[in-house]
């Protein structure tokens, strides 16, 4: 029932992330790699503040 | 894939080339100590995880040489990486690997150096379940929330700041406007009454008509001031960019300027550092032929050592019969021992001198030649961002050239206005003698000030519009990140609990190692954390595992894992740990490895140290045995 109730939220994140302009699972695999590469917390502010800011549309 | 082809230069105890051939299913590398077993595995683990450390690859580098490289060929399809010493330990790879991440580092080479293992055989749970959260990407997630807390918090103090500055400019504007609006209502209030009042009856008519087009000239008037103050807004943040254009290209063109002069001086020192690296080369070249006949002595001299070994503990020689002088003997074998001893000394001194001259000669070349490339490309690249700047200060300047001009045509409309203003203010000055025309008069100059100051007040509301906007930016960005917190949330516990599942689900599928290792499904519980049981449910850790049930667990663990990161990565290799396993299971292990290599089309390499007492030999293809349980 819970994870019932967690999908159902993620889905809604999901889709109300993407009419904004974020498509949050494929900046999750993008972030992860990133850190798996061996990227600090610098680059992956960086990231996420050009994303916000629209600099880079996803 | 049905077999590769690893070519191995200057790696590890191999100098020069050597090839070598791994096929699908088991390969065994069974050989004797320092033959090379691990130094083929260090070349597969450096040609598939380019993400080694300098030092992890310097080790993979043969310690008498600066360059070497590994290839493989999978299926047509080469991957190289070329090495080469960057200081006395560290060594860089340069070229185009199979996989990215360090991820299947750890759970493909199964080593001595791999954290999983260390941590196993520490009996480290703490940092086992580290490793586990790595390599599962659960610990990476909570560094993205905590980035995003981070920037969540910064957009909130940035918001509060400007929605406050927002509010406060706001209200300051609008109570001014209500106060004038308020003074403007009582004015009229007051012409209405005087037109009312029966003492302007001689000239009614005139006043009504002066007062009717001081009104439309006054709204016509507004309107021209509210288009004025928009292009004088709209200019203002044209100026401003243009002001910090400009700021940039001051910057690039003292860059410039400073680059200039440097190259300028390179120029005249380039050819003393061409002829300093020449002489360094040519030291370098003597020095390795020095070395190389030093090598031949050691060689020489080693061979004439072991022979006088052999014979040693004989009275009369094998080879041929000759009486043998123990005692000249003894004192050959040691002077040669000593004499090797000062040429091991000389080699590394020899090859220290090397690597010295050989940096001294990469600093020359990175002050001349180098440096000198390095300034003509940073030059090309700034001209092309000064052009750029110039071509938008340019576009800046024109535009506010044409606003210029609006404003010029705006500014006369107004004066014409102003001008007509005067006019039928001078003809009701006419009527002066009639009771309250000079009151009239002067409510109409009271009346034209406050509209002035109402449209400059409404002028500063359009600015805040902007202010306004970057709040609801803000807001906008705030939100965005509330959301992206929730969905990594979410993410976070569908993790925790998902991929410790799937990892329990993939151990239970390698029931045989379970039961090899003495210990019973499930393994981990939620968040990761090891949950150990023996036979008959009694708890164990991990320090209280043997050496062969650390091993087997290991590799239960890592096959696990690699199911469920990298299943398609074709290699799983096990360097070492085989030996810690006792023969009777060790042998059920690596029929295992073998079937699981089989069913899943990889190719799994397992190193086995040969017992031998000969001369010691390198690794061949004959000792690299294909699908044969040897223990």
């Amino acid at each position: 029932m819970e994870a019932e109730r967690m999908s159902m939220g993620k889905t809604e994140v999901i889709k109300t992330l993407k009419s904004k302009g974020i498509d949050p699972v494929k900046l999750e695999k993008e972030l992860i790699t990133m850190l798996r590469e061996g990227l600090g917390t610098y680059d992956i502010r960086s990231h996420l503040k050009k994303l916000l800011e629209g600099e880079k549309s996803e | 894939m049905s077999e590769v082809v690893i070519r191995l230069e200057n790696v590890g105890v191999f100098r020069g080339v050597r090839e070598f051939k791994l096929c699908k299913g088991l390969n065994i590398i069974h050989a004797p100590n320092a033959s090379g077993k691990s130094s083929l595995v260090a070349g597969l683990k450096v040609v598939s995880a380019p993400t080694l450390s300098e030092q992890e690859i310097a080790r993979v580098l043969n310690d008498y040489e600066d360059k070497g490289s590994v290839s493989i060929l999978i299926n047509k399809n080469e991957y190289l990486v070329e090495l080469t010493r960057s200081s006395p330990t560290g060594a860089k790879a340069v070229g185009k690997g199979i996989i990215g991440d360090g991820i299947t580092k750890i759970i493909s080479f199964l080593d001595l150096e791999n954290p999983l293992v260390s941590a196993v055989y520490s009996g480290d749970q703490e940092k086992f379940k580290q490793i586990l959260r790595d390599v599962s990407g659960v610990s990476h997630l909570e560094t993205i929330v905590s980035v995003l807390n981070g920037l969540k918090a910064e957009y909130e103090h940035q918001y509060e700041i400007k929605s406050k500055e927002y509010s406060a400019r706001k209200s300051e504007v609008e109570e001014e406007l209500s106060r004038i609006e308020a003074e403007l209502r009582k004015i009229d209030i007051r012409i209405n009454e005087i037109l009312k009042d029966t003492r302007i009856e001689p000239a009614r008519r005139e006043i009504e008509r002066i007062e009717k087009e001081m009104k439309d000239l006054e709204a016509i008037k507004s309107v021209k001031r509210a288009q004025e103050i928009d292009l004088l807004n709209k200019r203002a943040s044209i100026e401003i960019e243009e002001k910090k254009k400009i700021a940039e290209l001051e910057v690039l063109n003292e860059k410039r300027t400073k680059l200039l002069e440097e190259r300028d001086q390179l120029k005249t020192k380039v050819i003393e550092f061409r002829k300093k690296i020449e002489e360094i080369e040519s030291r370098i070249e003597s020095l390795k032929s020095k070395k190389e006949e030093r090598l031949r002595e050691w060689k020489e001299l080693n061979s004439a050592l072991e022979r006088r070994e052999k014979v040693s503990p004989y009275d009369y020689c094998p080879y041929c019969s000759a009486k043998i002088d123990k005692e000249k003997l003894h004192g050959e074998i040691n002077s040669i021992r000593t004499r090797l001893s000062e040429l091991r000394d000389e080699i590394a001194s020899i090859d220290t001198e090397i690597t010295s001259l050989e940096s001294e000669k990469n600093t020359l070349k990175k002050q001349g030649e180098e440096r000198l490339h390095i300034i003509d490309t940073e030059l090309q690249e700034l001209d092309l961002k000064i052009s750029e700047l110039q071509n938008t200060i340019k576009s800046y300047r024109e535009e506010k050239s044409k606003l210029d001009k609006k404003l010029e045509a705006i500014k006369a409309e107004i004066t014409t206005i102003e001008d007509k203003e005067s006019i039928l203010k001078k003809q009701l000055e006419s009527f002066k003698e009639i009771p309250l025309v000079n009151e009239l008069k002067g409510l109409y100059e009271e009346r034209s000030r406050l509209s002035e100051a109402r449209d400059r007040q409404y002028g500063r509301l359009k600015q805040l519009e902007q202010l306004y906007s970057d709040v609801l930016r803000l807001g906008e960005i705030i939100s965005k990140i509330n959301l992206l917190i929730e969905y990594f949330h979410i993410r976070l516990v569908e993790l925790g609990r998902i991929v410790v599942e799937k990892i329990n689900e993939a151990v239970s599928k390698h029931f045989d190692l379970l039961r090899l290792a003495e210990l019973e499904y499930p393994l981990f519980t939620e968040g990761f954390e090891l949950r150990l049981t023996r036979k008959g449910g009694v708890v164990t850790t991990l320090a209280e595992l043997s050496d062969a049930e650390k091993a087997i667990l290991t590799i239960l663990l890592t096959l696990s894992l690699k199911e469920y990161v990298a299943e398609d990565f074709p290699f799983y290799v096990v360097d070492g740990l085989i030996e810690f396993i006792d023969d009777a299971r060790a042998k059920e292990v690596l029929r295992y490895l073998m079937e699981f290599a089989n069913r899943s089309n990889i190719i799994i390499v397992v190193t086995k140290t040969k017992p031998y007492s000969g001369e010691p030999r390198l690794l061949t293809q004959e000792d690299i045995l294909l699908n044969q349980l040897v223990i």
